[in-house]
This record gives C-alpha cells, sequence and structure tokens, in this order.
C-alpha cells in the first residue's frame, strides 16, 4: 500500500517543477528504462545520456498538464512516443549530422519500423516492471526464500536446489510459487500506478 | 437485437490486465520466469567513441564517471562525461578544458592525472587516472576499496582514529600546496573530489573549477600572487563565505583553506560544520554567520589546539586564515609532535604544559627520581629520629645496668661480711641468726636476686637494642661493660638457687 502511494505521489508530484526530489527519484526510477530501450536501438552510451536528457526536458514540461486520457493510451506509450521522439530528433541535431553517418544508419536508429519499434518498447517496459519488482522482493522476501529461488533463476534444477538446500521438491516449488505470487501483486501494483498517474 | 444466453458470451480482454500485456505470469511453463531472466540481463554499456566502458563509478549532478580502458594501451581510466553531454555549455567544455591545462602543470602523487580531453560526437570526455580506491567520504566513516560500505548517515561519527585523519589530510594538503606553488586554486575542495587508495594514499580530483592564473608570476621575493576575482562556483557546504558574496571578491589560496579547514573538521567529527546542508539558503547563511561548534564538545579527545586550528582555517574573514596552506600543515604537524602551534598565544603555562607533553617520558622518569629521592630524604631522616630514640633508650638502660651493678656490688658485699661473721661465730646456717639479722640476710638475698634478674634481662635488651641495630654504638665496649668482674664473683655461685 506505501509503495502504491508513494509512486502515486512521485507521478503527481513532478508536475511540479520546483521539486527536485521527486524529479530525482522519477529520474532514478525510469533512467534505465530509456537507457536499455536506446541501447537496445543501437546507440551508443553516449547517444543514450542525451537522448535521456532530452526526454527528462520534455517530461518536465509535458509532465505539468499530463492526464490519464484512455483514448490516448497508457503513460506506458506516452513514454514510450516521447523517447522514440527524443531519438528521433537527438539524430536531427546539426552538429550530429557532422558525423558523418550514413542518412540510413540514423534513419533506422531514430525510426526504424513502427511496429517493431513499438514492440522493442513494449518488452523493455515490460522488463523494467520486472526488474524493479524483483529488487523488491530481493529487499523485502525472507532471504533464504530469496536464495531459492535465485538458484532456480540461474538455471539450476528444482532436484539440485532442494539437495543443497535439504529441502524437498515440495517446498522449493511452494517457495517459487509464492515469489511468482508477490511478483505478480507488486507488477500488478506497479503498473496500476502507472495507469492511475 | 440478438440475445446471447449468460455465460456463453466471451469477455473481451481487459486491456489493463498482465497478461494483454505480455508479462506471461498465467502462461504454461515458467515463461515468466524467462522474462525475468531476461529483463536482469546486465546492461552492457558498450563504448563511448573509442573508450570500452566496464562500468558506471559515480553520477553526480555534473557528469557521469565511468571506470573504462583505453583502446591500445588497454590501461584502465577514469572517463568522465559531462552529464549533458553533447547539450554540453560552453562553460562546461571550459571547464573540462581547464582540468587539462590544470593537469599539465600539476604533477604530484596525490593529485589525480589526467591524461587528456577530447570532443567524441559533440561531446567532451576527460580520461584520467584511475584510482582503486573510495571518496573520502565513505573512507572517513571507515569503507576500503574492498568494502566500500554506504555513505555515512548525517551525525554518524567517525570511525577513524583522529591521527589517522590527520596524516591523510596532511597529505590532501601536501597536493594543494603544490598546486598553488604553480599558482593554481582548486576552488572545489570536498570530500568526494578526494579519493583515498587501499594504501592510505588520498588523491586530490576534479580541478574542472581551478583557475590557472596567467600572472601568477613569482614576485621579487619569490611569492605568487594567486588572486582572482570571479563568481560563485564550487559547492556550497564546502565554499567559503567570500565565494558567496555578491561584491567582485578576491579569491586567493585562503579560499582553499577554508574548505580543507570544512573538510578537517568533517573528518575529525563525522559532521559536518553546519546544520542541514541540504537546504541552501539556510547553509549561506550559516557559512556567513555561524561559528560552528567546537570539535571538542562533540568529541573531547580532539582537544582545544584543534579546535584553534580547524576554526583558524574556517574563520569567517581571509585575513583570520591561515596565510598558507604550508602554515596550516604545520601546525597540525607540530599538534601531531606536541609541540606549541602557531594558532594559540605562546603564554608561559601553554609553553610548558607543550614541553611537558612533548617529553612526557622524559619528564614521568624525572619525576620519579625526585619522588624516589624525596622518599628517601623522609625516610632517613624519620629513621634517624627513631634511631636516636633508642639509642637514648639504650643508654638509659645502660646506666641502669651500671646503677644495678654498682647495686649487686654493694648488696654483694654486705652479704659477705654477714657470711664472715656467721663463719666466725661458728654458726652453721642462717637459722643460728638473730631475728633481725635473718630478716637483713633475706632482705638482702632477695634485693640481689632482683637485681641480678633486671640486670640479666637489661644486658640481653640492651644488647639487641644497641649491640646488633644501632651502627652508632660500640658492641665491642658495651661486651667489656657486661663482662665485669662483680657478675662472674664466686659469692654470687654460693647464693645461686
Amino acid at each position: 500500500m506505501t509503495s502504491r502511494t508513494t509512486h502515486l505521489t512521485l507521478l503527481s508530484r513532478v508536475r511540479d517543477l520546483d521539486d527536485n526530489h521527486s524529479w530525482r527519484e522519477f529520474d532514478t526510477r525510469y533512467r534505465d528504462l530509456i537507457l536499455r530501450f536506446c541501447r537496445s536501438r543501437g546507440l551508443q552510451q553516449s547517444d543514450a545520456e542525451d537522448v535521456r536528457q532530452i526526454v527528462m526536458l520534455n517530461l518536465a514540461r509535458a509532465l505539468r498538464t499530463f492526464e490519464y486520457q484512455p483514448a490516448r493510451g497508457r503513460f506506458r506509450g506516452y513514454l514510450g512516443r516521447v523517447v522514440a521522439n527524443a531519438i528521433h530528433r537527438h539524430f536531427r541535431r546539426p552538429q550530429l549530422e557532422q558525423r558523418g553517418l550514413e542518412t540510413s544508419v540514423t534513419s533506422e536508429l531514430s525510426d526504424g519500423d513502427p511496429e517493431r519499434l513499438e514492440a522493442q518498447w513494449d518488452r523493455e517496459w515490460m522488463h523494467h516492471h520486472y526488474r524493479l519488482a524483483m529488487n523488491t522482493v530481493r529487499e523485502t522476501a525472507e532471504p533464504r526464500s530469496v536464495s531459492v529461488f535465485e538458484r532456480l533463476l540461474a538455471g539450476d534444477t528444482t532436484d539440485q536446489v532442494a539437495e543443497d538446500f535439504s529441502m524437498t521438491r515440495d517446498a522449493v516449488h511452494k517457495v517459487k510459487q509464492r515469489l511468482r505470487n508477490r511478483l505478480k501483486a507488486l507488477v500488478q501494483e506497479q503498473v496500476h500506478d502507472e495507469v492511475r498517474a | 437485437m440478438k440475445c446471447e444466453p449468460e455465460g456463453l458470451r466471451e469477455e473481451p480482454p481487459d486491456p489493463e490486465s498482465l497478461e494483454s500485456m505480455g508479462f506471461g505470469f498465467e502462461d504454461p511453463g515458467d515463461a515468466w520466469m524467462d522474462q525475468l531472466r531476461g529483463a536482469e540481463v546486465p546492461l552492457g554499456l558498450g563504448t563511448i567513441g573509442p573508450y570500452e566502458l566496464l562500468d558506471e563509478i559515480e553520477r553526480g549532478g555534473q557528469g557521469v564517471v565511468y571506470r573504462a580502458r583505453q583502446p591500445g594501451t588497454k590501461r584502465l581510466i577514469a572517463l568522465k562525461r559531462p552529464i549533458a553531454g553533447s547539450f554540453s555549455s560552453r562553460s562546461t567544455r571550459q571547464r573540462f578544458e581547464r582540468e587539462i591545462e590544470s593537469a599539465a602543470a600539476l604533477n604530484h602523487p596525490n593529485i589525480v592525472t589526467a591524461y587528456g580531453m577530447e570532443i567524441v560526437d559533440g561531446t567532451p570526455l576527460l580520461a584520467m587516472e584511475w584510482i582503486d580506491g573510495v571518496t573520502l567520504t565513505r573512507w572517513i566513516s571507515g569503507g576500503s576499496p574492498e568494502n566500500p560500505g554506504d555513505d555515512p548517515e548525517p551525525g554518524q561519527g567517525p570511525c577513524r582514529d583522529p591521527r589517522e585523519s590527520i596524516e591523510v589530510f596532511l597529505r590532501v594538503c601536501d597536493a594543494i600546496a603544490h598546486a598553488h606553488s604553480r599558482g593554481i586554486l582548486h576552488r572545489d575542495l570536498k570530500p568526494s573530489n578526494i579519493l583515498v587508495a587501499d594504501d592510505g594514499q588520498p588523491h586530490v580530483l576534479d580541478f574542472g573549477l581551478a583557475k590557472r592564473l596567467a600572472y601568477a608570476e613569482p614576485d621579487a621575493q619569490g611569492k605568487l600572487d594567486l588572486t582572482l576575482s570571479g563568481d560563485f562556483l564550487g559547492t556550497p557546504a564546502y565554499a567559503s563565505p567570500e565565494q558567496f558574496s555578491p561584491r567582485q571578491t578576491q579569491f586567493d589560496e585562503r579560499t582553499d583553506i577554508y574548505s580543507l579547514g570544512v573538510i578537517l573538521y568533517e573528518m575529525l567529527t563525522g559532521l559536518s560544520p553546519y546544520p542541514d546542508p541540504s537546504n541552501v539558503t539556510e547553509l549561506i547563511r550559516a557559512v556567513e554567520t555561524v561559528t560552528p561548534p567546537r570539535l571538542s564538545s562533540i568529541d573531547p579527545r580532539l582537544g582545544r589546539e584543534l579546535d584553534t586550528i580547524v576554526l583558524k582555517a574556517m574563520a569567517k574573514t581571509p585575513s583570520a586564515r591561515y596565510a598558507n596552506v604550508d602554515s596550516l600543515a604545520s601546525d597540525l604537524r607540530r599538534y601531531l609532535a606536541g609541540e606549541p602551534i602557531s594558532a594559540v598565544e605562546p603564554t608561559t603555562w601553554y609553553l610548558l604544559k607543550k614541553v611537558v607533553t612533548r617529553n612526557r617520558l622524559a619528564f614521568a622518569f624525572a619525576a620519579t627520581v625526585v619522588l624516589l629521592v624525596l622518599g628517601f630524604g623522609l625516610n632517613a631522616i624519620h629513621l634517624t629520629d627513631r634511631l636516636r630514640a633508642e639509642r637514648d633508650d639504650a643508654m638509659a638502660m645502660k646506666n641502669q645496668f651500671y646503677a644495678d651493678k654498682v647495686n649487686i656490688t654493694d648488696q654483694a658485699n654486705v652479704l659477705e661480711r654477714l657470711l664472715f661473721r656467721v663463719t666466725d661465730t661458728g654458726m652453721t646456717g642462717a637459722k643460728d641468726l638473730g631475728a633481725d639479722e635473718e630478716r637483713e640476710f633475706d632482705r638482702l638475698l632477695s634485693g640481689l636476686r632482683e637485681s641480678i634478674g633486671r640486670e640479666k634481662a637489661g644486658a640481653s635488651c640492651a644488647d639487641e637494642l644497641l649491640g646488633t641495630r644501632n651502627p652508632y654504638f660500640d658492641p665491642v665496649d658495651f661486651a667489656a661493660n657486661r663482662e665485669g668482674p662483680g657478675l662472674q664473683g664466686p659469692g654470687l655461685d654460693v647464693i645461686g638457687p
């Protein structure tokens, strides 16, 4: 409940440009998503950082008036469009055109197939929520359960993990199911917060 | 309208459900775990220009620092990229250029070497020496390269011994003194701009705000004029009052000395000298008007001299501070050596105290010797008094002994006469004496026995007192007296019990 309230407050608070703390929190939460998406599009780390900079500047302006309107899509799609536009604008900057990159290369980086672009964004956005939820699980779940789950995540079989932790197969399976349910609840909560923002 | 039976109508998918978004929690098998694995694949940093990025080390308000590998040499470097990247303002680029210019003029083991600056895809990059260390902020709270730890909480005391902190700080002073000697002011000294390597050596970095003075030529006395004027630059919590001044203020070495004072304050106490350094308005007011709490009020181990040194370095007006970094360092070295520091008025009591403290061992030895001599002296006086009293007692006993001996002799003479009389009158024993003569005989005999007993006891006691314990008494004399004929005469043997 606390998480939901905090997150709701975060997305509401970033509308206040003077609230630096909220902006830092927002930047920390979405920086990784934006950088990963840019890198998955083939941008260098340096370009990805530039795009992140443009995104934050644009969001600072736009979020002041942002309201959730189902007809216009979710925050997920909204943020995706802002990032795609930022990439597009980044490669249209005069000083970058002087790099001598092939026009086709910059065009592919900044535009590309719209459907593919959207699928790529959706995948990164899902991964982003998985990471956030898993971080929360690591911080809050019982350490032994987390250790068991980390082994399964690393690819070890249920039998191996059961033997190493002196547990029954059934007990290992229950740990996995419990953490799955917890992850699902956390992701649901995170997504719900974005929709309600 | 066609009516469909309840329960047969297919529910439209909820566009906001996780399944419709593709999270896969309900998919057969462990699709959700595959998603999670994919999500946790580390983000490869790739390259920036020719540099291979290995880790992101630090992300601050001004820039991002990466651990990177230099092409060709494969040397590890710290690569700094301004946060604004290719949007960097002209001033940011100038800052990088200044850092390179400063670095070119500096060659000191406690200053991070800057290798060079280049523009890659419109973004200025700064390549610096890689130091495997922790920031001074973390070092203060006990962090090390192996165990960096978390940033210290406000109010958390330092874990370091004050002497260890001062010794590290002195190396920072050496580095800054070197920069000043080359005509360079740092202007942004703070713990996060100082890395401490695992060998305990500090390395000052970020000379980005440093100012190299074109006119910093030695004067006739060989001194450099480091004065310059400028707008506020730096970090508020470590900036000097004159850096906040709206007037065009003259900066010189003492601006860096103020920042060094704040750093030393934090190193020794683990606390910021001013409350709530995150509130910039309040902080500026405090820097300009508030005298920080004395270090000794936070940790009594630190003492008044460190109060004086640190608060002198942090004086509000530059003229009240140390004139140069060497003076500050010299006072700290004197403090460590137990010598009088220059920042304290040299009163006789203070100087005496310092001499005693500095030569603690010698003074402790001397004090022990004095106490021992005094002890022996007093003991000797006491012993002399006691011996004198014992000698007097012995002399009195000796006199009594002679008196008794005379008395015994007299009594023996009387007894002898009585015996002769008995013999002369043909009496065979004391029973033939008259009543008066018999009483006299008994009295004499009783007195003689008493005197002999006292004489024996007195001789024994005098022997003990004078013969063996009194060095001033001649035992030979006493023995000669004791062997007097009156005690050994044949008459006495006759009248023995």
